[in-house]
């Protein structure tokens, strides 16, 4: 199925499902604003680099068949990125210790043309990056494919957003969610994706 | 205070401290969050809620509740309140329904009452209310959705009127953080007597990231400002070094009803005079804090309807009963007609 007809999908069943334990009020039915989101496109499947140097298909190789938190960066910034970086690594430990490391978390370089995958490598290292957490850039005009896709924006510097994302398009889940919450907040949401049984909240 | 604040959030509290929270501050190796609230103590010096640390995010909505505590109302959908008292503590709120309301915006429009509007990404035009009042018997505040905007906004400012209405003006409908293709020039008014929106004369110029938007006292709102200019960080955004004055439709109804005199300072729980040759028609009496705004949230700004009596050369108004509804502060003291029209406000001063 096509991601945007997953995405749409995952949108009109939230319409009816009941919410669940961490929302503690009821969830209106979805409106448009959800289904008409203006640049919805299918997240474009190109090839991304990780810190290793490895190249991998970003739908193919990292999005299906597993939940994901995806997050946006790049290692020149020195305001927000540190502040986000630092509380996925508290995620990324809650994760391990929860034995989910199923999950991946995808850092995308904003970036691209500066954020060599040696730059990559030593930002994470000062963040204590392990395995399941990649780094990811790319060439330019694909990361701004792949950044507009998920962000509304292509690859550009000096943002205040600390937004991320919780996909899991296999579910049809896209969530946009604050970035610095504690991380049993995001441990919660992707039990709950896991089980498919609640009502996940509206874009 | 403890370190750095970069987009923090201060509110003033009743009993005429002032809380501030997030921001960041540099720290080691980079930017760091700045977890710790504080409070401004009355007598100089900081209070330092140690048992309350918490990352917060930039320019969180913080407002103040009618228990006392403070309502933590967003723009994640999560809330919390925060007892200040102390050393601090946070409790659970009730969960709005977007997962992230960001650049969107907050209003006290009504004492204990909040509206959230806006934000988000792909932006919405949706809306929700909550009220954080006692009730008997007591029962958990709930969100509930009210009407929504006929635009999908982000980068919005809101503004409280004098009538009670809240208007809404600026950010964009696109996708991104601050996109203006999608730059919304209509404005819109929201009525808390029946939850829908109007839309209403349109600006000049699209006004989104870092915009602001002010109730001035002769009733009429500042909107200024937005975008940035290019810098090291390469940002391409259109920057609107200019202001248009906005006058809301109660201007053009008819006559405006006139303060002759006013004090400058109010006492809470005590009744005061305002000389007034529109007695016979005045309908509401209405004061708003002078407001503050950046980022499309107003850090000052709130609503209270004050109880009045005519009398033979004016009116005889009652001051907010405790600090709990008005904290200490400057406000704007409005008359409005039974028309709707307000009169030019007269700044007041609430003691602490």
């Amino acid at each position: 199925m096509a991601i945007t007809a997953l995405v749409l999908a995952m949108l009109t069943a939230l319409a009816g499902v009941p919410p669940g334990p961490v929302q503690t009020t009821p969830t209106p039915p979805v409106d448009a604003a959800g289904a008409a989101r203006p640049g919805i496109k299918p997240i474009p499947d190109v090839e991304v680099r990780d810190q290793d140097g490895r190249k991998l298909r970003f739908v193919s190789d990292l999005l299906k068949n597993r939940t994901v938190v995806v997050s946006f960066f790049y290692t020149r910034c020195k305001g927000i990125c540190p502040i986000t970086g630092r509380a996925l690594a508290r995620l990324q430990a809650a994760l391990s210790a929860a034995g989910r490391n199923d999950v991946y978390i995808l850092s995308l370089s904003k970036d691209p043309e500066v954020d060599t995958p040696r730059r990559l490598k030593a930002w994470g290292k000062r963040l204590g990056v392990k395995p399941g957490w990649l780094l990811l850039t790319g060439e330019k005009q694909k990361m701004d494919e792949l950044l507009l896709t998920l962000s509304g924006d292509p690859a550009q510097r000096g943002e205040h957003s600390d937004a991320l994302l919780i996909l899991d398009l296999d579910r049809g889940v896209w969530i946009r969610d604050a970035a610095f919450l504690d991380p049993e907040h995001y441990l919660q949401i992707v039990d709950d994706i896991g089980r498919r049984t609640r009502v996940m909240g509206r874009l | 205070m403890n370190m750095g604040r970069w987009y923090p959030t201060a509110c003033t509290l009743e009993n005429g401290e002032v809380l501030v929270v997030s921001g960041s501050g540099t720290l080691g190796d980079g930017s760091a969050m700045n977890a710790l609230p504080q409070v401004w103590k009355k007598g100089g010096g900081w209070r330092d809620l140690k048992d309350a640390k918490m990352i917060m995010g930039y320019y969180p909505w913080m407002l103040s509740a009618p228990d006392g505590k403070v309502f933590w109302a967003g723009p994640q959908r999560q809330t919390r309140y925060l007892e200040t008292s102390g050393t601090g503590k946070w409790y659970d709120g009730p969960a709005s329904s977007i997962w992230l309301r960001d650049y969107g915006s907050a209003v006290l429009y009504e004492p204990g009452k909040v509206l959230i509007v806006g934000g988000g990404d792909p932006p919405t035009k949706t809306a929700e209310t909550i009220d954080l009042n006692p009730t008997h018997p007591p029962t958990k505040p709930q969100w509930h959705e009210t009407g929504k905007m006929a635009f999908a906004r982000r980068q919005l400012n809101a503004t409280v009127l004098p009538d009670g209405k809240v208007l809404v003006t600026g950010g964009t409908e696109a996708s991104g953080f601050n996109n203006e293709t999608g730059g919304v020039l209509a404005t819109e008014v929201w009525d808390p007597a029946t939850g829908q929106w109007t839309t209403l004369a349109a600006m000049k110029v699209p006004r989104l990231y870092h915009s602001t938007a002010l109730l001035l006292p002769d009733g009429t709102v500042l909107s200024a400002g937005g975008g940035m200019a290019k810098d090291e960080n390469e940002r391409p955004y259109t920057h609107y070094p200019n202001a248009q004055i906005y006058s809301p439709p109660y201007l053009f109804k008819g006559p405006r009803p006139v303060i002759t005199s006013a004090p400058e300072i109010l006492s809470y729980g005590a009744s005061f005079g305002v000389k007034t040759p529109d007695a016979a028609k005045i309908q509401k009496v209405t004061l708003i804090r002078l407001g503050s705004v950046t980022h499309a949230f107003d850090q000052s700004q709130r609503f209270a309807l004050l109880p009045f009596l005519a009398t033979a050369d004016g009116l005889t108004v009652n001051a907010p009963a405790d600090s709990k509804v008005c904290p200490p502060g400057p406000y704007l003291l409005f008359l409005v007609d039974q028309a709707g029209v307000p009169s030019v406000g007269r700044i007041v001063s609430l003691p602490g």
